[in-house]
């Protein structure tokens, strides 16, 4: 009878151990031949920025998602401004937090100014989660074992992966273009996209900014929080949604530049509604440059 | 309304979290394999350690509350021969003291401010998890101890019986002779962490996979009837739906957890949910849904109160009273009240036809009447505020309108942009929820041969005799539940809280 039960969990663990092992194996050797790890999305931009953050002796930053990494170039508003200037954009996914994880990295002893760049619709968005990645066995020449991975959404792009590379197209890691991740092709049609509305905020989204607020008052910093900018199309048919956006960032006692976002006319829009094209980014810089001099 | 009251769930080690799976479990079950070897006493030590540790884990000055309350219940229990009823009384009124403090008094004071016009601050209070289980199960003792139907113990039984990790923080309610009972007894190591760990991930399943999916429903509807909304028909029936299925799945889900835990460590408790959505009667429901709290309400409440011995309307009158608490007794708000009320109602209304006409109606009616009933009775269990629960109700009754999206064409009904969440997927995804509450056996049941759970006298308790879904040391059930802990473990990345852990 013992035998019975004995076999069973026998069977039950070593089968978990399996699958478990083999997952980390594939995931890892994934990792190592440069393919997109499919850790957690935009792990590796994460890294990128952190690192730079790190480095950084900027005296102004921004931080926010792929808004703001279309949109500044961090050198161009260097000249502009006469200010040392860093951008760590990250992407939407990483939220408010990450934009706040991103500030604490920063390790510049001239920091004054930080810019909390987000894209317009940040409000309508899940709270995000956590980065923090447990890696064993890490080492100068291997990256480590990424315990990480065991979540659903990763597990999803690695079951993407697999089916990639059986249809002979892998999906490789994303490239830094510019500063930023390279942009894909240009957004033609927006009929997909519907304004923003204010029921759609998420109940106790500013639960990090509210944090960001708390960290620059402690630090002796001045934040800004300033909308990313947005389709001509969003930007004008979402009034409602900037007044009670700008209440809710208001109740964080950061400071909001403008309630209403820049607009992105068709011709200058990338390959998202909040993405200016490559070739405006220098454009859109001097335009923030001018909205955002009396805060240097 | 609730006050403030705050959770730090982030640091609470929960049952569906890596952290409990993989680090907290496995050292105490590689404990216990030791230490079952020698004595009782021994075993039931190192488990109390265990037990500390996970409560600590969350907050140690509150583990210093429960374990305040342990030892004053403790050395009551041990005077009670000496001073009798006044050693109960003390307890009542300690455990109630320390119940109402935590859990009621920021009530109390926003009744007083809205009453008398006051302003007074509210306190800034923690409640400690599991405050509600651990209280009534201690004030059991008690009044079993004065009636000379319990035993007394040692403080190392008596503080297994009540911190035991697995039901320390949302039950089962377990009874002290349930557990003082089986501390004796021989454990089979192998069955049962074979047994528990299979009925563990089952729970674990239902929480994180079930539970945790129909939730994204329930709080979209709800949170746009608390925000003003008005949900229309579809949108409000899905919302009520999604949330019947959602408290079902995730406390049923923690029950199954908690009795798969107690297995690996050859203890039985009690079983807490037997199919209620299967019940054909509204006391046929209270048989089934939350066994163990239905039993202290109806021995330590109800049947103090006179129960059905004083004449049909004294019985009524004590079983109103009895839900009226019974709600109340699940959060400081009136919304608890207004539900326990509810079913305080529909007892009555269904002791009362039983009693009066004497005639069965046929199972489908019943069965359809009551599901009905506890459906629209979740509806102000969940909502958060009047507009809420209002909202909803309406929309359920047609007073919203009815949209259909925009694919439908039925007469001359709205076509309109229903709530992201009130889609196709997710009414199959309730349609076969439902045919599962109601056509498949519970947990309890597939373990059935196995014994696995106790029963309680009166009430229900895997009666369904199941050919096809019984658990057994197969090679397919060990793979059936591998790819439940593998789904589930995927789906931990963001560990949700238990909706029971609030009371």
């Amino acid at each position: 009878m013992h035998s019975v039960f004995k076999k069973y969990i026998f069977t039950t663990f070593v089968a978990i151990a399996a699958l478990a092992s083999s997952y980390m194996a594939i995931y890892s050797y994934f990792d190592y031949i440069g393919l997109n790890t499919l850790q957690k999305p935009f792990q590796m931009l994460y890294e990128y920025q952190n690192k730079k953050a790190r480095l950084s002796d900027a005296s102004v930053v921004f931080v926010g998602d792929s808004s703001l990494g279309n949109a500044i170039d961090a050198d161009y508003f260097s000249q502009l401004s006469g200010y040392d200037t860093g951008n760590f954009a990250l992407t939407g996914k990483f939220g408010y937090l990450g934009s706040l994880k991103m500030i604490k990295s920063i390790d510049s002893k001239n920091l004054k100014t930080v810019f909390v760049f987000q894209t317009t619709d940040m409000m309508t968005r899940d709270i995000a989660l956590d980065y923090n990645t447990i890696r064993l066995f890490k080492s100068s020449n291997f990256s480590g074992i990424n315990l990480s991975i065991f979540n659903i959404s990763t597990f999803d792009l690695f079951m993407q992966q697999i089916d990639a590379l059986f249809h002979g197209k892998p999906i490789y890691r994303i490239s830094i273009e510019n500063d930023y991740i390279k942009q894909g092709a240009r957004l033609e049609n927006l009929d997909n996209y519907d304004v923003l509305r204010p029921e759609k905020i998420v109940k106790d989204k500013t639960h990090y900014l509210k944090d960001i607020a708390q960290y620059c008052f402690e630090n002796n910093l001045q934040c800004v929080y300033v909308h990313g900018p947005v389709a001509a199309k969003i930007c004008n048919g979402s009034p409602l949604y900037f007044e009670q956006a700008a209440k809710n960032i208001a109740e964080t006692h950061i400071p909001l530049e403008a309630s209403t976002p820049l607009c992105i006319p068709p011709e200058e829009l990338g390959d998202s509604i909040d993405h200016v094209a490559p070739q405006y980014k220098k454009k859109y810089t001097k335009k923030y440059y001018d909205l955002l001099k009396s805060y240097l | 309304m609730v006050g403030i009251i705050l959770f730090f769930y982030l640091v609470l080690m929960l049952f569906n979290s890596s952290l409990f799976i993989f680090v907290f479990l496995p050292v105490c079950l590689t404990g216990f394999y030791f230490f079952k070897k020698q004595t009782n006493k021994t075993w039931v030590l190192w488990l109390n350690l265990c037990s500390i540790v996970f409560y600590g884990y969350w907050s140690l000055t509150h583990l210093s509350i429960l374990i305040l309350s342990v030892t004053l219940n403790y050395f009551l229990a041990r005077s009670m021969r000496r001073f009798g009823k006044l050693a109960l009384a003390m307890g009542i009124i300690f455990n109630l003291s320390l119940l109402g403090y935590f859990k009621y008094s920021n009530f109390l004071i926003e009744q007083i401010n809205f009453g008398f016009g006051t302003n007074l601050d509210l306190i800034k209070i923690v409640l400690p998890i599991g405050i509600s289980f651990f209280t009534f199960q201690q004030i059991a003792y008690l009044a079993d101890l004065y009636k000379r139907k319990a035993e007394t113990a040692s403080y190392n039984r008596y503080l297994f019986f009540i911190s035991f990790f697995p039901q320390l923080i949302a039950g089962p309610i377990v009874h002290h002779e349930e557990i003082f009972k089986q501390l004796k007894k021989r454990r089979h190591f192998l069955k049962g962490l074979a047994i528990g760990f299979s009925f563990f991930c089952i729970g674990l399943f239902k929480k994180v996979v079930i539970a945790d999916h129909v939730a994204l429903t329930a709080n979209e509807v709800f949170g746009y009837a608390e925000a003003g909304g008005a949900p229309t028909f579809l949108e409000a029936w899905y919302g009520a739906l999604a949330y019947t299925l959602q408290i079902y799945f995730d406390f049923s889900a923690y029950s199954d957890m908690a009795i798969g835990l107690a297995y690996m460590f050859g203890l039985r408790l009690p079983q807490n949910f037997s199919s209620p959505y299967k019940a054909t009667s509204i006391v046929d429901f209270w048989r089934r849904w939350h066994i163990t709290l239905s039993r202290f309400l109806k021995d330590y409440l109800y049947i103090p109160l006179g129960g059905n011995r004083k004449g049909h309307i004294r019985k009524y009158i004590n079983v109103i009273i009895t839900m009226l608490i019974g709600g109340f007794w699940h959060g400081a708000s009136w919304n608890f009240v207004l539900w326990g009320g509810l079913h305080g109602v529909f007892l009555f209304i269904n002791q009362w036809s039983n009693d009066t006409f004497k005639v069965k109606s046929p199972k489908i009616v019943g069965w359809s009447l009551t599901f009905l009933l506890v459906v629209f009775a979740w509806v102000p269990f969940r909502a958060t505020n009047i507009e809420g629960f209002l909202g909803i109700w309406k929309g359920m009754i047609f007073m919203n309108g009815v949209t259909l999206p925009e694919s439908m064409s039925i007469l001359n009904l709205s076509k309109g942009t229903l709530l992201p969440s009130v889609n196709t997927d997710m009414g199959l995804t309730i349609a076969v929820l439902l045919l599962i509450c109601y056509f498949l056996p519970n947990t309890s049941e597939i373990f059935r041969k196995h014994n696995v759970t106790l029963s309680t006298k009166g009430y229900s308790h895997t009666m369904d005799k199941s050919k096809y879904i019984n658990w057994r040391p197969t090679f397919l059930w060990s793979m059936l539940i591998v790819f439940m802990f593998t789904i589930s473990i995927l789906k931990l990345n963001n560990p949700s809280d238990f909706l029971y852990f609030q009371f």
